[in-house]
């Protein structure tokens, strides 16, 4: 199989544009800007 | 955006004309245009960061090393990972916030460390989908190896000048003369590309001490051989295939040079 079909970077081009951004802000949100909310009020 | 058709300018006459001269000019209009500087997807990346720089001083204050670790690293790496990004340094950026917002996770909020490695995946994957359309810089490269090793060209340098000095006043004085020269052509070829020296070994050592030899019998009183003509002509003719190899080598590495930008430039159209 090609090696290109398999790459995360083949298969994040696959998205598109809005959705990329908007599922990058959610996940930074969820994995960045939480983790630091629950540091600051824990 | 000016560096963007700056690269495709230079990359477009480079696959055009193929040559030297069109390499060198897209390179140079590379290198005099400033490296790229994404916009608010880069910087924005650090102020997910925001509560930690509030949480900063309440740690100093309570003076908990494991959670102050935490939020310096966080905030630390993750402006570094943006600034690597701003270099065009994209994939390593991603990582490296990664990195971050799993350190911050694991130690700054003292969340459970697999949790918080599955954060730092979340979060270098979020930085990905992000900026996955962004171009990605060459790293830097690798320090070449030492350019002219200067001790191995100049024993054959030497050699050289005394077979020219002492040539002119031999018998068969001008077919020593145009051996030399075309010795001297190929190290001159090798000067300019001191990568390829391994290539012309077996010449430096055999060819060129050849000659060298030759050239002390015969003014030591020996009298040349008949076939002494024809195996000066026959080091000429190679001293000039080996430089006419070289040249093809190096046009095959310019060859594929182009073929990679070309293709490079195709992919980020496409």
């Amino acid at each position: 199989m090609n090696r290109n079909t398999l790459s995360p970077d083949r298969f994040v081009a696959n998205i598109p544009l809005p959705l990329r951004l908007l599922g990058g802000l959610g996940l930074l949100g969820l994995c960045a800007w939480l983790p630091a909310m629950i540091a600051l009020f824990r | 955006m000016d560096w963007k058709r700056a690269l495709k300018q230079g990359a477009r006459a480079a696959a055009a004309k193929a040559g030297a001269g069109a390499v060198r000019a897209g390179r140079e209009r590379l290198d005099a245009t400033p490296g790229p500087i994404f916009g608010w997807r880069v910087w924005l990346l650090p102020i997910f960061f925001w509560p930690l720089m509030l949480d900063l001083p309440v740690e100093i204050i309570r003076g908990n090393a494991k959670h102050l670790v935490g939020t310096l690293l966080g905030l630390g790496l993750s402006w570094y990972a943006a600034a690597l990004m701003a270099r065009g340094r994209r994939r390593m950026g991603a990582r490296l916030f990664g990195v971050a917002a799993g350190l911050a996770a694991g130690l700054a909020a003292g969340i459970s460390p697999p949790i918080a490695v599955a954060l730092g995946f979340g979060a270098w994957f979020g930085v990905r989908l992000l900026t996955a359309d962004l171009p990605e810089a060459e790293p830097p490269p690798a320090p070449q190896p030492e350019a002219a090793k200067p001790d191995q060209l100049i024993g054959p340098r030497r050699q050289l000048a005394l077979i020219t000095a002492r040539a002119p006043r031999l018998p068969l004085g001008l077919l020593l003369l145009e051996a030399a020269r075309a010795m001297q052509g190929v190290i001159e070829d090798l000067e300019a590309r001191p990568a390829r020296l391994h290539e012309a070994r077996r010449f430096l050592a055999v060819h060129l001490d050849g000659l060298s030899r030759i050239v002390e019998r015969l003014d030591a009183g020996a009298a040349p051989p008949e076939t002494l003509p024809s195996l000066l002509s026959d080091l000429t003719a190679s001293a000039r295939k080996l430089r006419s190899e070289l040249r093809v080598a190096e046009s095959e590495a310019l060859d594929i040079q182009v073929k990679v930008l070309a293709e490079r430039l195709r992919q980020e159209e496409a």
